[in-house]
Parts: C-alpha cells; structure tokens; sequence
C-alpha cells in the first residue's frame, strides 16, 4: 500500500466519526476485529492490564448501540468530535495484510449543554491500524488508539476515537 | 472528640439523619473543618500491601490535600510520611511508586531514608554547631498507621479516638469475605490497571454513590441491557428481594448487590476455581465469598466493590479525584483475573457501560447545588422501616438508603462531637 492509498483510508474513516456515521465507521472493522484503547500503559498486556476499551466486534456493537439510545446519560449533550490524522506511516505485511501508523489528534466538543463553558477537550493519540484485504477492499482488522495522557486523570471518554 | 477550630455551624444539624444540607457539598469552610477533624483526624486509607511489596517499595498519595509518601523500610515496616522536606518544603519524592534507598530533595540535597530518618544534609559546614539537630529533622509520619488484611490506614495529625480495630467493626468480616475468592486470601491492588477519574462534585457524592442501590435500573438501562442478553444467568438475584443495605458503624457500609445459591456459583464459577477455594478456606466460606457481591465504603474515602478499591480524594468542596484500583486474585487460574479485567472494564472506566453515566449524574447534581435556597438532600428513604440485626447493623432494604445514612452517623461524631 502507498502513503497516499493508507492516508485516504484514514481520512475517511476520521470523517466517519467526524460526521457521527457510527455504523457505517463499524462497517470498515472485519468480524473478528479487536478495537482497542489502552489505560496507564499503551504496551500493556490487555489480558493482564485493564484497559479503558478492548472490544470485539460484538461488543463494540453494543457501544454504538448505547450511543444511540436515549439513555446515555454521559452523551447528554453527544459529543462531536473533529480527528486530525498524520505521521502517516505504512508498513507493508504479507499480500493482503499492511500496518498503518499515524498520529490522531482527537478534538472533542459538547454544544449546549444546560452547563456552560464545556471545555474544548483534545486528546493526541498514536494510532495503529492492522488492515487486511476482504475481497478488494481493506478493512480494519486491528485498531489501537494509544492516548497521550493514558495515565492520566480523564473525565470521559464516552465518544468513539 | 474534640473539634478542633472554631465553628458558627451546627453540624449536627446540618448532617441531619435522613436529610444532608446542601452547604455540606458546596462551602469552602466546611470543606476546610472537614479536612481537619476528618480526613486529617482519623483513619483514611492510603495503601494496600501488594503496592509496596519489597524494602524500599513506596508510592505517593494524598491524605485530605497534604501529599504523604508510604513505604516499606528495611525492616519490613510500613511507614506513612508527609512529602515535605523538612528544610524548605518542596515534595522529596516526584514519582506516583518505586523502589528507592533515599529520598533526596533537589533543592539542597537533603536525604531522607525509607523510614524518614534524615541522613543527609547538602553541604552541611555552611550549618555552625546547634543550627541544625538532624535527629529531630526527619519527615514528618502520621500520627498513626494500621492495616487489617493488608489494607493500611493511617491518621494525620492526632491518634484517633478509637483502634482501627474499633473502626472497621463489622466491616472486617465482608473484608474477609473479599479476600477469600483468593485461595491464598491475597489480592494484589491496582498492578492491573488505575482509571484516575475526576469529576466536577463534591466528595461525599461517591461516597454515598458508591453505595447506591436506588438508581442502578434508571441510570444504568444501557449497561444492564447488555448485561441482561449477554451474562444473563449471572443476574439472577439481582435486584430481588432480600438483599439489604447496612450501616456496620462508624460510617461503614454495606450495599448487597447479589447473594448467589449454590447452584448459581456453580453455573458461574469453575468446578476447578470451587474446589481450589473449598480446599484452601473451607465449604462454607468458600460458597459464601462465591455468592456475595456487594459495594462497601469504609468512610471517609475508601470503598471496595467487586474488582476494585476505589478511593476517593478531595481537591476542593467542587472538585474530587477518584482512583479505581482494579483488583487481581493470587493464586488463581489466569482465566478468572481474565475476567475480573474484562468485566471491571465493561462498567466502570471512563469509556465504559456504567461509570460515565454516574459521573456525569454527579455533575449535575453538584450544578443543583448551587440552588442554596432549597437546601435539603433527602437520604431518608425507608429511615421508619430499618432495623438492627442482632451484630448490631442498621438493616435496610438495598434500594433504601441505609446505607448511604451510615456515613452521617460519623460525620456528626467527628464535626460536632454527637454520639
């Protein structure tokens, strides 16, 4: 895969979630896709270390699903999100497998809520992606946001990075 | 006990049982009485053993709003010391944990040993004779330190007026019952992961929402949805009949969440993780550590729920700090601190199905504060039905707020000096 093939994938994707297109964002991942954001440690062990998300496809699921109930009571008002992708790295696997490095700076904002002044909140992330080729198209078999401040005190994270 | 300082507020009236006045969780002034005559005048957590396992081990936490170092010393002794050269003040130890043979402060290269003794000072024939008494010059330890099942507490600034024997009470034996899902009674906390989680509120709102029973099925309909179609078998019992709050004393308290049959731990629990209890404490107590699930709070800031030690931290009458230590067992098979992980993170991380909705609920609770004119809390649901059992607990239905009354009966005792 070229820089400029990878860097299209990722510009999309942002403007999936950019555009609150949740499930069609959900459609980029393969079945067996682990999404995953680490707590305290981005080379932690996520079998021996919590983590703020692992999910797998079904669990993910369930997250949007919550997202778009009326009861999430920590997405009153949502969020809106603005992903700025760079450092775009690519490092090509086998034929249909390549690893995608990029940096992510994820801007989050809340409009009208009953509080004012709701802090812009930016959250700097180094991302990888393991993408693997279904059919003719590339899909996301493996996507970590490991946050800057992962050890660090954060409010909420109830939006999708 | 004496309260110390002088106050124009009736605390016994403003920490009524039943109804709690809204200046509790807005004025800076009770704010400031409260870190004195309770967090800096009786026991508050700060450690647990597993943090600081070896000499030299030690990690740095906050009692109230004074930075205290823990550590175990060469001699296998616990120390809890405030983090404060002795000369100008600055914090000697900069790092969350770690292991170290000194302490040096950076600014005049004074060293302090683990257990505070002070074994150097920088460039010390600047000092004449009588200017400087090194023996009286180590940091400063709290006044008093205890553990029970290797979960250390410690006092400030003046020996409380009762042991922590005394303090935790009835709590120990729910302690116990914690600790014996490990077949070596042994837990190590927060190796496995800490969310460090502030909210914009009041303390005492996670102390008593650390036991809320009230408002699981209103706040959390989206993560007992998910509960309910994919660990369904695991939440039979909950929210039946029959599970209880309790006040154990001294602010302590206990909210039941499940209590399993047998045949429900054996539809949960492994025949090999079973026997392994079994053969280490004993059917009995093996089945009823399997069975119970409850949340705790040992006031002021500690509680236990079921894959964490959570403690919680004041910054100011708006602010607070809570840390979630998730909890592994020792001695068990890898796939039951699997799910301890995965299932601690499904509920309570800053991303999860649960705990994001709770603190925001927080928030908004501490915006309605801000309406002094109307100025009572109501925590007095089912105050005319509750009873004492025969240990001597208040007892109240788990959707009633027995539980969350408790931490009033101590508070009244430490900020107005009311039995």
């Amino acid at each position: 895969m070229e820089r400029s093939e990878a860097e299209d994938f990722l510009y999309k994707e942002a403007r999936l979630l950019n555009s609150g297109k949740n499930r069609e964002w959900q459609k980029l991942f393969t079945e067996d896709a682990i999404y995953w954001v680490p707590a305290n440690d981005p080379d932690s062990d996520p079998e021996e270390h919590v983590s703020y998300i692992y999910d797998d496809m079904d669990l993910l699921n369930e997250r949007l699903g919550r997202l778009e109930s009326e009861f999430c009571f920590a997405q009153q008002p949502p969020s809106n999100t603005l992903h700025q992708i760079s450092n775009v790295e690519v490092e090509n696997g086998a034929d249909s497998e390549v690893t995608l490095r990029s940096n992510a700076l994820i801007f989050e904002f809340r409009n009208n809520g009953q509080q004012r002044f709701y802090p812009l909140q930016t959250f700097p992330a180094f991302c990888e992606h393991r993408l693997r080729k279904e059919g003719d198209e590339w899909k996301i078999a493996y996507k970590k946001v490991a946050l800057l401040n992962c050890d660090g005190e954060i409010h909420d994270l109830t939006f999708l990075m | 006990m004496n309260a110390p300082g002088k106050t124009t507020r009736d605390y016994a009236d403003l920490a009524r049982t039943g109804h709690t006045h809204v200046s509790l969780y807005t004025s800076p002034e009770v704010y400031q009485d409260e870190l004195d005559r309770i967090f800096y005048r009786s026991w508050v957590y700060v450690a647990h053993d597993s943090e600081i396992p070896n000499p030299g081990d030690y990690k740095t936490t906050y009692i109230g709003e004074v930075p205290v170092i823990v550590t175990r010393d060469s001699k296998d002794k616990i120390n809890v010391m405030i983090n404060r050269c002795m000369h100008r003040g600055a914090t000697v130890c900069n790092s969350e944990s770690g292991n170290k043979d000194k302490f040096v402060c950076p600014y005049h290269g004074w060293e302090f040993a683990p257990d505070g003794e002070l074994l150097n000072i920088g460039l010390p024939r600047g000092y004449n004779d009588g200017e400087v008494n090194q023996k009286e010059l180590g940091l400063v330890h709290a006044a008093k330190v205890d553990s029970y099942r290797g979960i250390i507490f410690a006092s400030l600034y003046e020996v409380p007026d009762i042991t922590l024997d005394e303090k935790l009470g009835n709590i120990k034996e729910v302690i116990d019952l914690y600790m014996n899902l490990s077949p070596t009674g042994k837990i190590i906390v927060g190796k496995s992961g800490v969310y460090k989680h502030p909210y914009e509120g009041n303390w005492k709102i996670q102390t008593e929402g650390s036991v809320e029973g009230y408002h699981a099925i209103f706040t959390h309909v989206t993560a007992l949805d998910v509960m309910q179609r994919k660990m369904g078998g695991h939440l039979k019992g909950f929210q039946n009949s029959g599970l209880n709050g309790y006040d154990t004393g001294h602010g302590n308290n206990v909210l039941e969440i499940y209590k399993h049959t047998d045949e429900v731990v054996r539809e949960r629990w492994s025949k090999e993780y079973i026997e392994m209890l079994c053969d280490a404490h004993g059917e009995k107590a093996a089945m009823d550590a399997l069975r119970s699930r409850f949340n705790m709070v040992i006031f002021p800031n500690f509680a236990i729920l079921e894959y964490q030690f959570r403690v919680i931290r004041p910054i100011s009458p708006t602010e607070t700090e809570v840390r979630l230590y998730h909890t592994m067992l020792d001695g068990v098979p890898k796939e039951i601190n699997l799910r301890r992980i995965r299932d601690h993170e499904f509920f309570y991380g800053q991303a999860s199905f649960g705990g994001p909705d709770d603190y925001s609920i927080f928030g908004r609770m501490q915006e309605g504060y801000k309406a002094g004119t109307v100025p009572w809390i109501h925590l007095n649901r089912g105050i005319d039905s509750e009873t004492t059992d025969e240990k001597g607990n208040r007892v109240g239905d788990l959707t009633q707020e027995t539980q969350q009354r408790a931490p009033y009966y101590e508070y009244r005792r430490l900020m107005a000096g009311v039995e």
